[in-house]
């Protein structure tokens, strides 16, 4: 299976701050990839890498086998991409917003991108200034899609948007995307968003990957330890977290423990707190050792 | 893609195509009056006969009494001209600067640069749209300038002593072909810097500036060389030039300076006034002259003595459109070169 998005040692330095570094990752074909990490670890920057909208300071992003060209109009038809800023033309009407995706890309799918607008109860003679964030960022995903890419890049979807409005926006989002086999690769900072709707998961921190992996083996693969203090590392296994409480330590860790004490008590962590242990770990590491590197930085400049 | 940039701009457009059909019918109204005015003079000059003093009271009152005022003609003929002047730069201002910098800083670039279309198509269609649409605007109403000056230049001698004749700089620049040229330019100033700076409001100062300084650098240093010059020794004022008299006002040369040369024919040199060329001649041989020099007129008898000619540069009517076709050369390459740039700074953007 082909990757439809590839980072080799991808890097973008913004002046002195480095907002990703030493990115090497792969998302499947198919799949559809969740990108967690906290704000500033520099998913919006990778995201933009990805479209064409910035261009790497160090190594390599590809698209489809192909490193990405931003003047190239073969790359702009396979990619669909959806800014976190949401930039849509203010004073144009829903439908003008229509004609633009029509206008501006020859594979553009109308029926489709009317139905969902349809569905969605959004008024297609209503100015885009006068809808809610709601349904502009439903009209954003319409012309994101109408234009059937082969790889949608989502920065933040459904942040800002109310729980009802989110699940809408993901349902017509899923629909199509099952229908169409796109790769989507999506971005959040709150995972319970992303654990509905991903089959894999990349855990992106201190502009660094962690994890990459489907959600199923990240699942089955961590483990929690509740065990008395202080604890020998346990064999076989990579500690991602540990914290001490009292005379407990709980730890986080990778990999089946083996020959563990009877002191030991195993739990099945959810998705949620295995993230939160990434980040942590990753955290605690920041400070210690990349603070004179200066802190990553996320965003437009 | 040009559906895109003429709904992007279309309401703008309209705008000044609307502020353009106002300055032209404020151009025909001082046209009409000039000619109220004109056709009053001819009857006065009928009933002062000889009397000079009566043709001046005449030609030079310019005034014009309308249910709405009492309006001084010459002093609106010279707002409107300025205005004129300004038109290319403010276009410029208005339209250029935003073109891209408005898409940068509304971050709609990031919608626009990620369709199926390269940047450089979508630049290009932009700048087509809205720099024809503002070029054909300009040029319309270049041709009716046209036809208000000649209404006007009946009107008033009075103008023609602060605006000259066709090649003069107050008509010349608003009149032929080189207003579309210049806003081509300004236009096109403005997208570059605004491709560059990244924000409006700088490039809208910068369009301002850069606009004036070339402006002025090919008024001063460039204009005055497109064409071959004229050169009438003695001290002949602009009107006596034409030795068969009553010339055109509007074929009045373009007054470049004072000049001089050593002999009939010779290199013209110029940039000195009469008095600066007397005293050079004396300290190039005060000896030779001996006593022969009277000490009331030493300038000019020296002047005589070496045979040195005093005289005015012009550059005369005739080459209205040679230079019209080679000054509008000059803006149309510089409009070329920043139309790269612009292209290149768009190409090369990352967020």
């Amino acid at each position: 299976m082909t990757a439809a998005l590839e980072t080799e040692g991808l890097g973008r330095r913004y002046r002195t701050n480095w907002g990703l570094r030493d990115c090497t990752l792969s998302v499947p074909e198919g799949s559809i990839t969740g990108l967690v990490g906290p704000n500033g670890a520099g998913k919006s920057t990778l995201l933009r890498l990805a479209a064409g909208l910035s261009r790497p300071t160090t190594g390599t992003v590809s698209i489809f086998g192909r490193v990405v060209d931003p003047n190239s109009v073969d790359h702009l038809g396979r990619v669909g991409y959806f800014d976190q800023l949401r930039p849509l033309y203010a004073s144009f009407r829903v439908k003008e917003m229509l004609t633009f995706g029509r206008r501006l890309n020859p594979n553009w799918d109308d029926d489709a991108a009317h139905r969902w607008l349809e569905d969605l109860d959004i008024p297609l003679n209503q100015r885009i200034g006068k809808l809610s964030l709601g349904q502009q960022a439903e009209v954003a995903l319409t012309v994101c899609m109408g234009k059937r890419p082969d790889l949608l890049l989502l920065d933040e979807p459904v942040a800002s948007l109310d729980p009802l409005a989110r699940r809408q926006l993901l349902q017509t989002l899923m629909g199509t995307v099952a229908e169409r086999g796109t790769t989507v690769f999506l971005s959040s900072h709150i995972v319970s968003e992303l654990e509905p709707v991903c089959d894999r998961l990349i855990i992106l921190s201190a502009s660094r990957v962690q994890l990459s992996d489907s959600v199923e083996s990240i699942l089955s693969d961590h483990h929690l330890l509740v065990g008395p203090r202080p604890a020998p590392a346990p064999a076989g296994v990579e500690v991602i977290s540990s914290t001490e409480t009292g005379r407990q330590s709980t730890l986080l860790v990778r990999g089946a423990p083996t020959g563990l004490g009877p002191t030991w008590e195993t739990a099945q962590p959810d998705l949620d707190a295995i993230v939160l242990a990434y980040l942590e770990g990753t955290s605690i590491q920041a400070r210690q050792g990349e603070a004179a590197a200066g802190a990553p930085s996320e965003g437009p400049r | 893609m040009i559906w895109l940039s003429w709904r992007r701009h279309r309401l703008s457009l309209l705008l000044i195509a609307v502020l353009f059909v106002a300055l032209g019918i404020w151009m025909a109204l001082v046209a009409h009056w000039f000619g109220i005015l004109y056709h009053l003079s001819v009857e006065g000059f009928k009933l002062c006969g000889d009397n000079v003093r009566c043709e001046q009271s005449f030609g030079q009152r310019h005034t014009v009494t309308t249910d709405f005022g009492t309006f001084s003609l010459s002093r609106q003929a010279t707002a409107i001209d300025a205005l004129l002047l300004c038109v290319p730069c403010l276009l410029g201002v208005v339209f250029g600067a935003p073109l891209v910098a408005r898409e940068l800083t509304g971050h709609t670039n990031r919608l626009a640069w990620t369709q199926t279309v390269s940047r450089t198509r979508w630049l290009m269609a932009n700048w087509l749209v809205t720099g024809v649409s503002l070029i054909s605007l300009v040029a319309l109403l270049t041709w009716f300038e046209w036809w208000w000056y000649s209404r006007v230049q009946f009107g008033s001698a009075f103008l023609h002593y602060f605006w000259g004749g066709v090649v003069s700089p107050p008509i010349f620049s608003v009149s032929g072909i080189v207003p579309v040229a210049y806003t081509a330019f300004a236009f096109t100033l403005g997208t570059a810097l605004g491709a560059i700076i990244r924000r409006s409001s700088w490039a809208a100062v910068g369009t301002v500036v850069a606009y004036i300084a070339v402006g002025a650098i090919v008024l001063v240093g460039v204009r005055p060389y497109l064409a071959p010059h004229d050169f009438i020794t003695g001290d002949s004022g602009i009107f006596g030039i034409n030795p068969r008299g009553g010339i055109l006002e509007r074929d009045l040369p373009w007054t470049l300076g004072t000049g001089y040369r050593f002999a009939p024919g010779a290199h013209v040199d110029t940039g000195d006034s009469p008095t600066d060329v007397g005293l050079r001649c004396l300290a190039r041989s005060p000896e030779a002259y001996g006593d022969e020099l009277a000490p009331a007129q030493p300038y000019d008898d020296c002047l005589a003595f070496s045979r040195v000619q005093v005289g005015t540069l012009y550059m005369p009517a005739r080459s209205y459109w040679t230079l019209q076709w080679r000054e509008s050369a000059i803006f149309l390459a510089l409009t070329g070169g920043l139309l790269a740039l612009s292209v290149r700074s768009v190409r090369r953007w990352r967020a």
